[in-house]
């Protein structure tokens, strides 16, 4: 019988992706959320989890899918290096995570659809005829935003 | 994630006023906040560009600003904005415009900072303190400024669009 070693991620819509079994620590259920001003559209709230304010990141509207209903948050823990202190962040899920079996004759090409996913994605499995991303967590939550990212600045008249 | 004890005047129990806009709490210590005033006394003649009209402090007068919750800048007041801050600068003030403005005791709470993946190098929000309900964002009156002064310098756009910061 497979081992289970990676949990997959349902953003909304077809927009999927998987973190490692390990990676994923806790599943909350219509979070309390704080929005921040002057952040980036896809980041703009944040969770208190345990004494820790955590990022809140919508991966769907990162690589620019159809905002989505998102009712549970993933908390996710990853390291910067080995052996250093984990850090956490959170993201935004349609659905709770499913488990998953995976091995490296599953191996694909990331999806065409998006630009950002190489920025995001450690390397890609096909799952049931479409290609999963798996996210490099330590990226996604230890780099600044980028000057392009949608940050709402402009100049509202009404 | 780092947490730091938020004591802007360096004693234990320091006030800190609190700018409710929209479901913003935006926080500044209390010294940075010269004057209150109703929104209805606000000189509303001949505008600076981008500002929604002027208020008089020191035998001067100085602009006043609508901001979102996103701190973006409006042109046209809701009717919820009842009161005027008076911000002071460097050099100068300028007035911000916003719901309600009370003054709280800081006590225990852990100032957080705004987690690295959300934080623009510009933003006037310097932390975030959790209290009670709420999400304190704690902000200083001179990088607010130059956050305004940023969006001023754009063309003025026919609807709340997304630029960069």
């Amino acid at each position: 019988m497979s081992r289970m070693n990676a949990w997959l991620l349902d953003f909304g819509g077809d927009c999927r992706a998987a973190v490692g079994a390990r990676e994923l620590l806790h599943l909350v259920d219509t979070p309390v959320t704080f929005a921040v001003p002057c952040t980036p559209e896809y980041c703009r709230r944040v969770v208190l989890w345990q004494e820790r304010l955590l990022p809140v990141m919508d991966i769907a509207t990162r690589v620019g899918a159809q905002p989505r209903k998102a009712p549970f948050l993933a908390v996710i823990g990853y390291q910067r290096q080995r052996g250093e202190y984990p850090q956490f962040g959170a993201l935004a899920l349609s659905s709770p995570p499913r488990q998953l079996a995976v091995n490296d004759e599953q191996t694909c090409r990331l999806p065409d659809e998006s630009g950002a996913w190489p920025e995001l994605a450690i390397s890609c499995f096909e799952h049931q005829g479409a290609p999963v991303p798996v996210l490099n967590l330590s990226r996604i939550f230890s780099s600044a935003p980028h000057r392009d990212a949608g940050f709402t600045q402009g100049i509202a008249m009404s | 994630m780092s947490t730091l004890r938020f004591d802007p005047s360096g004693a234990a129990n320091a006030s800190a006023t609190v700018l409710k806009i929209d479901g913003l709490d935006l926080l500044f210590q209390q010294s940075d906040i010269r004057a209150l005033e109703s929104a209805s006394n606000l000189d509303r003649n001949a505008p600076r560009e981008n500002s929604v009209g002027w208020t008089s402090y020191m035998r001067q007068r100085w602009p006043v600003y609508c901001l979102s919750d996103q701190l973006d800048l409006l042109s046209v007041v809701p009717p919820s904005r009842r009161t005027c801050a008076l911000l002071a600068l460097e050099a100068g003030y300028i007035g911000v415009i916003c719901d309600d403005v009370s003054i709280i005791k800081l006590a225990a709470g852990q100032r957080h900072e705004v987690p690295i993946a959300m934080k623009d190098a510009e933003t006037p929000i310097l932390g975030l303190l959790p209290s009670g309900d709420r999400l304190l964002c704690i902000g200083d009156p001179n990088r607010l400024a130059a956050c305004i002064e940023r969006q001023t310098r754009k063309p003025s756009l026919p609807e709340e669009s997304q630029c960069l910061a």
